[in-house]
């Protein structure tokens, strides 16, 4: 379900988890599936700067903190990441590959 | 003036007067039995009375075992009637039907001790993967998911994903 309240979400990504994604991308590029890996960056970001409660799947409650845990699946590529509505803020934890995407283990 | 008079030489008029006397007694016996008569049909119609209000309280009781024991005899309230009618006897085989129940009953009885016993486990089960459920999500919490520091951190430092595209986007294979 989009959000219609309050304008884009913010996605907040670790470094070293931007790092990783280039690695992969540039993998995916030489060996000519950089189109396939590029679109699918660009749905995910779509979708967590969108829509991201209603997108991906919740996983568990992080009861520290009182978000939850979801997963998002675009082909090749999954993120794990959790939604704070009051700040309208996606904190993504990690990306992983589909195991059946150029051999390449998620971060 | 000549008198006549009967084969035992009375007169007529003491004749008469013997029947009159007779008549009076057949009539003061007649009115007795009548008495007699009236009471016995009055009797007659108490005892119905009172038939027809043993009946209804009987009713009464085989309506409460109904209720109590709520199940479908196989002696029906129409059987019951027929048996009054026929002068048959039904209880024994209410009697052999209560006994059936009985037994049926106890075996219930036993069947509910073991399914509360076994319910009394199955919570203990339910309370203790509820409680593995709450040590997986701290673990998970632990491993896979954001201490406060951490959502502070990126809040802070975190990038946005639009640079790698942009930076892929533009790469040649």
């Amino acid at each position: 379900m989009a959000d219609s309240s309050g304008g884009a979400y913010r996605v907040a990504c670790p470094l070293p988890v931007l790092a990783q994604l280039k690695a992969w991308g540039a993998s995916a590029v030489s060996r000519g599936e950089g189109t396939e890996y590029v679109e699918a960056l660009n749905f995910i970001n779509h979708k967590l700067t969108t829509d991201p409660a209603g997108w991906g799947d919740p996983l568990y409650p992080l009861r520290k903190v009182g978000l939850m845990m979801r997963r998002g699946l675009h082909r090749p590529l999954q993120v794990h990441y959790a939604v704070d509505e009051t700040l309208r803020l996606v904190f993504v934890k990690s990306f992983a590959l589909l195991f059946d995407f150029g051999g390449e283990q998620g971060s | 003036m000549t008198m006549s008079h009967d084969l035992n030489g009375n007169s007529a008029g003491e004749g008469l007067a013997a029947e009159n006397v007779r008549l009076r007694e057949e009539v003061a016996r007649l009115q007795g039995e009548l008495g007699g008569l009236k009471q016995a049909e009055s009797d007659v119609k108490r005892l119905e009375q009172e038939k027809a209000e043993i009946a209804a309280e009987r009713d009464d009781y085989l309506k409460s075992l109904y209720y109590l024991t709520r199940k479908d005899w196989t002696v029906t309230e129409e059987e019951i009637a027929d048996a009054d009618k026929n002068d048959v006897r039904f209880d024994e085989r209410f009697i052999e039907e209560l006994e059936r129940d009985l037994r049926s009953s106890q075996k219930l009885t036993t069947e509910s001790d073991f399914l509360k016993t076994e319910m009394t486990r199955l919570q203990s089960v339910v309370v203790e993967r509820e409680q593995t459920i709450q040590s997986l999500y701290a673990l998970l919490e632990e491993v896979a998911g954001f201490s406060p520091e951490e959502l502070a951190n990126l809040e802070k430092d975190g990038a946005s994903l639009d640079g790698v595209i942009k930076e892929l986007a533009g790469l040649k294979p």
